[in-house]
């Protein structure tokens, strides 16, 4: 799975698990991840890997949709 | 029957349960405790949280449901603050002989909570018998997640009160499990349990029960109730988690081979 996947894939389980979607979206742009108005990712800026490490230190503002994200990425065999 | 709960009515899920949930959407980590009434006598499963917030519902819930001097027993099923922290608050406004129950090896943790009333241990295949007649049965779910963990069986109405087994994230005031709870179920379970033989045993646990006096619902403390008939989807979805990844997560990280 590559790295874009692995975002998605925390995306579309995170839209499952919060209904925060505010806080959401603004973890994801703080992390260089654009999202449409559908939650839909659209831009990841710069390198994605860089990306989804950003991700995962700002996600510890959302803790059910960390540890959610944490087992996309174990599934995908990284480790960050 | 609604299809959600709100902060001011508890909900009657089968005769004498009722559904004492408190939505907590900032955190997806809703609370649900449970009384069941039965003969003028009232049991409490899993009180709950300290918190005012979350507290005060459950009281203001319990009573609509029933007159709260008629609770004679609380039970935990393990011993987390989210569901023994509201023991002390609980317990002045209960039967004066009110009883706590946990499991054995929970027992010496829940004392902490620093309340008055009796604390029974229990131990596999227990059971409490009350009001008119009402048997409850307590099944030991050992290491899942905590060696004290237990599952309460209610042989009247064939619920099995599961605690944290069967919970999952969600923010959503649902009162059953709908089409995203199978991704609610595993993020929480395959993240907070560490054992699959530990879940393994209590899967086929309550296989066992499905099979003999059968099981008509799972309540868990967080998430959604699971009704019968996707009670087999979900213990499935349960057999095929994979747990106790974040030791592999941290092992992988810091260069550590387990065997």
């Amino acid at each position: 799975m590559n790295t874009r996947a692995v975002i998605e894939e925390i995306l579309a389980i995170a839209l499952k698990v919060t209904l925060e979607r505010e806080r959401l979206a603004a973890v994801f742009t703080k992390s260089g991840i654009n999202l449409d108005a559908d939650m839909r990712m659209t831009v990841i800026k710069g390198d994605h890997m860089a990306a989804l490490k950003a991700l995962m230190q700002n996600l510890s503002e959302l803790a059910v949709v960390k540890i959610s994200a944490k087992q996309v990425i174990r599934r995908a065999g990284l480790t960050l | 029957m609604p299809v959600s709960y709100n902060a001011n009515d508890p909900v009657e899920i089968a005769p004498g349960v009722f559904h004492l949930g408190v939505q907590d959407q900032p955190n997806s980590f809703n609370n649900i405790p449970y009384l069941i009434v039965d003969g003028g006598e009232a049991v409490v499963i899993d009180p709950g949280s300290a918190k005012t917030e979350f507290y005060e519902v459950v009281v203001c819930k319990i009573r609509k449901a029933v007159d709260m001097r008629k609770i004679k027993h609380i039970i935990v099923q393990h011993q987390d603050p989210d569901l023994c922290a509201a023991i002390p608050l609980l317990e002045p406004h209960c039967a004066p002989d009110v009883q706590v129950h946990a499991p054995l090896e929970a027992k010496v943790l829940v004392q902490h909570y620093n309340f008055k009333a009796k604390l029974h241990p229990l131990d596999d295949d227990d059971t409490l018998t009350f009001g008119g007649g009402r048997t409850l049965r307590f099944i030991m779910t050992p290491y899942c997640h905590f060696v004290g963990s237990m599952v309460t069986y209610d042989s009247r109405t064939k619920i099995v009160f599961s605690s944290d087994a069967f919970g999952g994230f969600t923010g959503a005031a649902d009162l059953f499990a709908g089409p995203d709870y199978p991704i609610q179920l595993t993020s929480f379970l395959g993240q907070y349990l560490g054992s699959k033989r530990a879940l393994e045993f209590a899967l086929k646990r309550l296989e066992q029960l499905a099979a003999g006096p059968g099981v008509e619902m799972i309540c868990p403390q967080h998430g959604c109730i699971i009704p019968r008939e996707l009670i087999a989807t979900y213990i499935e979805a349960a057999h095929n988690l994979y747990v106790g990844g974040e030791i592999d997560s941290l092992a992988a990280k810091h260069g550590i081979t387990l065997g």
